[in-house]
C-alpha cells in the first residue's frame, strides 16, 4: 500500500516541481463540541483538517490553477449499523417480520453469545486529498473567478475499526466484552468471515480505499469575500468519481474494499431579495433565496463506507429551497449572524448498494424542513443551532418528528 | 472542572477582540507506523497568529494560539510501581511497552522581539511567555486485541489479567494513573536568539534559546497529575561548507555542517512523559534530572527544483546523549550518569515541504544499560513538515 500510494503521490506532485513557489494554507478544526465522553474532555478536537494550496500558471492567458493537498484525521467512536444483513446486504426494511429471522444483523439475538457487547467501536481514520483546479474564461459576476473550472483529483483514505479505547482501562472501562474478538483474542462471529455488506469490516478491519475524481463546474455567481454578503447567481457542477478495484482497492488481504463509480450533477440558483449596507461597506442585513437540484447515482459492486448513498439506494434526486437572512456585521468583518430556512425533498431510488444479488429495488421520498441559526465570531468560532421537522420518512415507518442539535466549532479558513 | 476549562478557553479566545484576520503556521505533521503504515497523518502542530501591532518599531510582536493534537505512540520506560528504569533489568520487563496516546495541547503565546536582523525572519532576541494546557488519554497500541497474537499489551497480560496491581502508585508514569487521562496546565517563560541565515539548503550562523516551564500542582484547572519545573536550553550552529548557487537564492548543490545541542533540567515529583525529552536516534537517554543530547550532522543537498522546499538530500549523523543526576519519577532516591550513542545515514526527497520519501539506516552502538547494540533501517513515504 505504501509503495502504491507513494507512486501515485509522486506522479501528482512532480508537476509542481516546475512551477513557481507560492503557497497559502487553508484549515479548520472540527468536533470541539462533539468530543467522546472522557476523550478530549468533550472540549478538544478529535478531528482536524488542514490543507496546503499553491497557485500555478498552467494555461497561458487564464487564471492560475490551484493545486491543493488536504489532509485530515479523526479519532472517535462509531456505531455499527443494524439495518442491513451482513452476509447478503439485504435491507431490514424490505423483510417481513417472519423473514427477519432468516437474516443476520449486528445486534440481533445471537449478538451477545460469548459475552455481552455493544455496537460501538473506535474508528481512527485519515484522508489525503490532492487536486488541481484550472479555471477558464471570466465569471461575468465575479472578477476574480472563472466561468468554467475543471478540477481533477485523487483521494486516499485509511480507516481502522478497533475495540473502544476504554476497553484497555482497568476493569475494561466497564465494557463487558470486546466487539470484534473474544477475550482470548480469537475473532468473534461474524467478523471471522467475509461481510459483503460491510467490506470495511472484513479481515483485519484496516481499510485502504482510494478514488480519482473530476469536477466540471460552470460558475456565474457573485463574489462574497466575507460570506456575509447576499449571494446571487447560478452554478452547475458535474462530478465523476472512480474508485475501481484495480486502483489499489484490492491490495490488502481483506479482499476488494472498493469497486464503484459515482456521477453527480448539481445545479443551483440564488437571487438577492434585498441588501442594506453600513457606511463602511459591511452588511446591515440582507436576504436571498436559493434553489438547487442534485442528481446522483452510484454504480459498482462494492461501495466503500464513505460513499454509501442515502439508505443505500443507488440513485438520489434532491430538491432544496432555502431562504438565507444575514444580520449585521459587528466589531469585525467576520462577526455576524445568519438564519437559514431549508426545505428538502429527496427521492432515493434504484437497487441497494452492497447487496450481493441486487434483488432489492425501491423508491422512497423523504421530506424535511430545517431552520439553522449561526453565530460567527472573528473568523474562527462558529456556534450553530438547528431545528428540523421530518414530515415524510420514506421507507422508515417512523412518525413525523421534530429534531434539534447544536454545535460549537473552532475553524479557520484563510 | 470541565465547565471551568471551557469558560477559560472561551475567555482566552475572546482576548483578541480587535483581530480581523489570522496568520497561520503548520509546524509539524507526524505519522505513526501502525496508523496507515506511516503514510497518513496522525497528529499536527499548528498556530494561529492574531494580528497585533508591533510594540517596538522594526521588531516583531506576536500573539498566537498554538495547538498540537492527534494520536501518537509512546514507550513505557520506567516501572509504574517503583520507577525503576526497565532497560536495566530487561528480563523482568519482558512485555510490549508501546502504547497509544491521544493528546491535545494548547499554548496561548505572547512574544516580543528585540533588535532586528537583516538576514533572518526572526529578531536577534525574542522573549516569550505562554499559558499552556494539555489533555492526554492513554490506551493500548492500535493493533492490540485485533487477533489471537495481539492479546498482550502494556496494561494487559497475555492471559487476560491486568498487568499492574489495583493499588499501583504509578510513580514511574504519573500520567497513567486512574483512568489514564490527564489535563495539566503550565506557564512557560523563554528567551530565544537567532543569528542565522537559513535558506534551507544553505545555513550559516548560530541560534538557540532557553525556556522554563512551571507546572505546580496548585495551577489553575490542572488535575494535579503533574508537578515539575523544567529548564530547556538548545543551541544550533550551522556552517555551509560548499555551495553551487542556482540564482533566486536556490542551489544546485550544497554541503552543510550542523551541530544541535540541548540541555534540559527537570525537578519535580510527577514528570509526565511528554516533557521528558532526551530524544536521539535509537537508544533512550535515561530519565534523569539532567539530560544532554547532541547531533552532529553533515548534509549533502541536491538541486532545489524551482522551489526552496523541493530537493533531495543525504545526511550523515552522529548522536550522543547523556543522562545524569537524580532519576525522575522514582520512589527511591537514586543518582545515575549514563551515556548513549548512535550514528546513521538518512536519504530523503522533500516535496514542496509537506511530503517526503526517505530511507534511513542507523546503528545504536552505545546503548543504555543492558541493551545490545543494534542496527535498524526504514524506508517509506510520509506527509510531514
Amino acid at each position: 500500500m505504501k509503495k502504491a500510494l507513494g507512486l501515485i503521490l509522486t506522479l501528482l506532485f512532480l508537476p509542481l516541481c516546475i512551477f513557481a513557489e507560492s503557497s497559502s494554507l487553508d484549515a479548520y478544526i472540527e468536533s470541539v463540541s462533539g468530543g467522546v465522553k472522557g476523550f478530549g474532555l468533550g472540549l478538544f478536537p478529535l478531528g482536524t483538517t488542514f490543507g496546503f494550496e499553491r497557485y500555478i500558471d498552467l494555461v497561458p492567458g487564464e487564471n492560475k490553477a490551484e493545486f491543493q493537498i488536504e489532509l485530515n484525521f479523526a479519532f472517535n467512536n462509531r456505531t455499527l449499523s443494524d439495518d442491513y444483513d451482513y452476509l447478503t446486504g439485504r435491507p431490514r426494511w424490505v423483510l417481513s417480520h417472519d423473514e427477519l429471522k432468516d437474516y443476520h444483523f449486528f445486534g440481533d439475538e445471537g449478538w451477545n453469545e460469548g459475552g455481552e457487547r455493544s455496537l460501538s467501536y473506535f474508528n481512527p481514520r485519515s484522508e489525503i486529498d490532492i487536486y488541481l483546479d484550472q479555471g477558464f474564461w471570466d465569471n461575468p459576476l465575479n472578477p476574480y473567478g472563472s466561468l468554467l473550472n475543471v478540477k481533477v483529483g485523487y483521494n486516499a483514505r485509511f480507516a481502522m475499526a478497533l475495540e473502544e479505547v476504554t476497553f484497555s482501562l482497568p476493569d475494561h472501562g466497564g465494557l463487558t466484552s470486546p466487539i470484534f474478538v473474544h477475550s482470548d483474542g480469537t475473532i468473534r462471529e461474524p467478523f471471522d468471515e467475509s461481510l459483503p455488506a460491510y467490506p470495511w469490516l472484513n479481515g483485519s478491519r484496516n481499510t485502504f480505499t482510494d478514488y480519482l475524481y473530476m469536477v466540471i463546474a460552470l460558475n456565474m455567481d457573485r463574489d462574497t469575500p466575507t460570506d456575509a454578503e447576499a449571494e446571487e447567481g447560478l452554478g452547475v457542477d458535474l462530478l465523476l468519481e472512480a474508485g475501481p478495484k484495480w486502483l489499489f482497492n484490492n491490495i490488502s488481504e481483506n479482499g476488494v474494499e472498493s469497486d464503484y463509480f459515482l456521477a453527480r450533477l448539481y445545479a443551483e440558483q440564488k437571487m438577492e431579495i434585498f441588501s442594506i449596507e453600513q457606511e463602511n461597506g459591511w452588511t446591515w442585513m440582507n436576504l436571498y433565496i436559493g434553489h438547487s437540484n442534485t442528481l446522483q447515482y452510484v454504480f459498482g459492486p462494492v461501495v466503500p463506507e464513505n460513499k454509501l448513498p442515502l439508505d443505500r439506494l443507488r440513485g438520489t434526486l434532491q430538491d432544496r429551497i432555502w431562504i438565507h437572512f444575514t444580520g449585521p456585521q459587528f466589531m469585525a468583518g467576520d462577526c455576524y449572524t445568519n438564519i437559514e430556512f431549508n426545505l428538502y425533498n429527496t427521492l432515493a431510488f434504484g437497487s441497494v448498494a452492497n447487496e450481493i444479488d441486487r434483488r432489492t429495488r425501491a423508491v422512497e421520498l423523504q421530506s424535511s424542513f430545517s431552520a439553522r441559526l449561526q453565530l460567527r465570531l472573528f473568523g474562527f468560532i462558529r456556534f450553530e443551532y438547528q431545528v428540523g421537522y421530518d414530515f415524510i420518512r420514506g421507507i422508515w415507518p417512523s412518525e413525523p418528528s421534530w429534531w434539534q442539535n447544536s454545535a460549537l466549532q473552532f475553524y479557520v479558513s484563510l | 472542572m470541565k465547565r471551568t476549562a471551557f469558560i477559560l478557553l472561551l475567555l482566552l479566545f475572546a482576548v483578541p477582540l480587535f483581530s480581523i484576520g489570522f496568520g497561520y503556521h503548520v509546524f509539524e505533521i507526524r505519522t505513526e507506523p501502525e496508523f496507515g503504515k506511516g503514510v497518513f497523518p496522525s497528529s499536527v502542530k499548528y498556530q494561529f497568529n492574531f494580528p497585533v501591532p508591533d510594540l517596538i518599531v522594526g521588531s516583531k510582536t506576536e500573539l498566537a494560539f498554538r495547538l498540537d493534537n492527534g494520536l501518537a505512540y509512546r514507550t513505557l520506560r520506567q516501572d509504574p510501581e517503583t520507577g525503576a528504569i526497565m532497560a536495566e533489568e530487561p528480563s523482568l520487563y519482558d512485555f510490549p511497552k508501546e502504547y497509544t496516546v491521544h493528546f491535545d495541547e494548547f499554548n496561548l503565546l505572547f512574544s516580543q522581539g528585540f533588535v532586528e536582523t537583516s538576514f533572518s525572519e526572526n529578531d536577534f532576541l525574542t522573549a516569550f511567555v505562554s499559558i499552556d494546557g494539555r489533555f492526554e488519554m492513554a490506551f493500548e497500541r492500535l493493533s492490540w486485541m485485533t487477533g489471537p497474537g495481539e492479546r498482550e499489551g502494556v496494561f494487559w497480560e497475555d492471559d487476560g489479567s491486568y498487568r499492574f496491581p489495583e493499588d499501583c502508585t504509578w510513580v514511574g508514569a504519573p500520567e497513567l494513573a486512574d483512568d489514564r487521562s490527564v489535563f495539566q496546565t503550565t506557564i512557560t517563560l523563554g528567551l530565544m536568539f537567532d543569528y542565522m541565515r537559513d535558506l534551507t539548503t544553505v545555513r550559516d550562523g548560530i541560534k538557540g534559546g532557553t525556556y522554563w516551564r512551571f507546572a505546580p500542582e496548585w495551577m489553575l484547572l490542572t488535575d494535579g497529575s503533574a508537578s515539575f519545573v523544567l529548564s530547556w536550553n538548545e543551541l544550533q550552529l550551522s556552517k555551509t561548507l560548499y555551495a553551487i548557487p542556482n540564482g533566486n537564492e536556490l542551489t544546485w548543490f550544497s554541503i552543510v555542517l550542523d551541530d544541535y545541542i540541548t540541555y534540559r533540567w527537570i525537578n519535580g515529583d510527577k514528570v509526565p512523559a511528554y516533557i521528558q525529552g532526551g530524544d536521539i536516534w535509537g537508544p533512550d537517554v535515561p530519565n534523569a534530572s539532567s539530560v544532554i543530547t547532541n547531533r552532529l550532522a553533515l548534509t549533502f543537498y541536491g538541486p532545489q527544483i524551482n522551489s526552496r522546499d523541493t530537493y533531495p538530500s543525504l545526511t550523515i549523523f552522529w548522536d550522543l546523549g547523556w543522562g545524569f543526576g537524580k532519576v525522575l519519577n522514582t520512589s527511591t532516591e537514586r543518582k545515575i550518569a549514563e551515556s548513549v550513542g548512535s550514528y546513521g545515514i538518512r536519504a530523503e526527497f522533500a516535496i514542496v515541504g509537506i511530503a517526503e520519501f526517505f530511507y534511513e539506516i542507523g546503528c545504536s552502538y552505545d546503548t543504555v544499560f543492558a541493551e545490545d547494540m543494534y542496527v535498524e533501517q526504514s524506508f517509506g513515504f510520509s506527509v510531514g513538515i
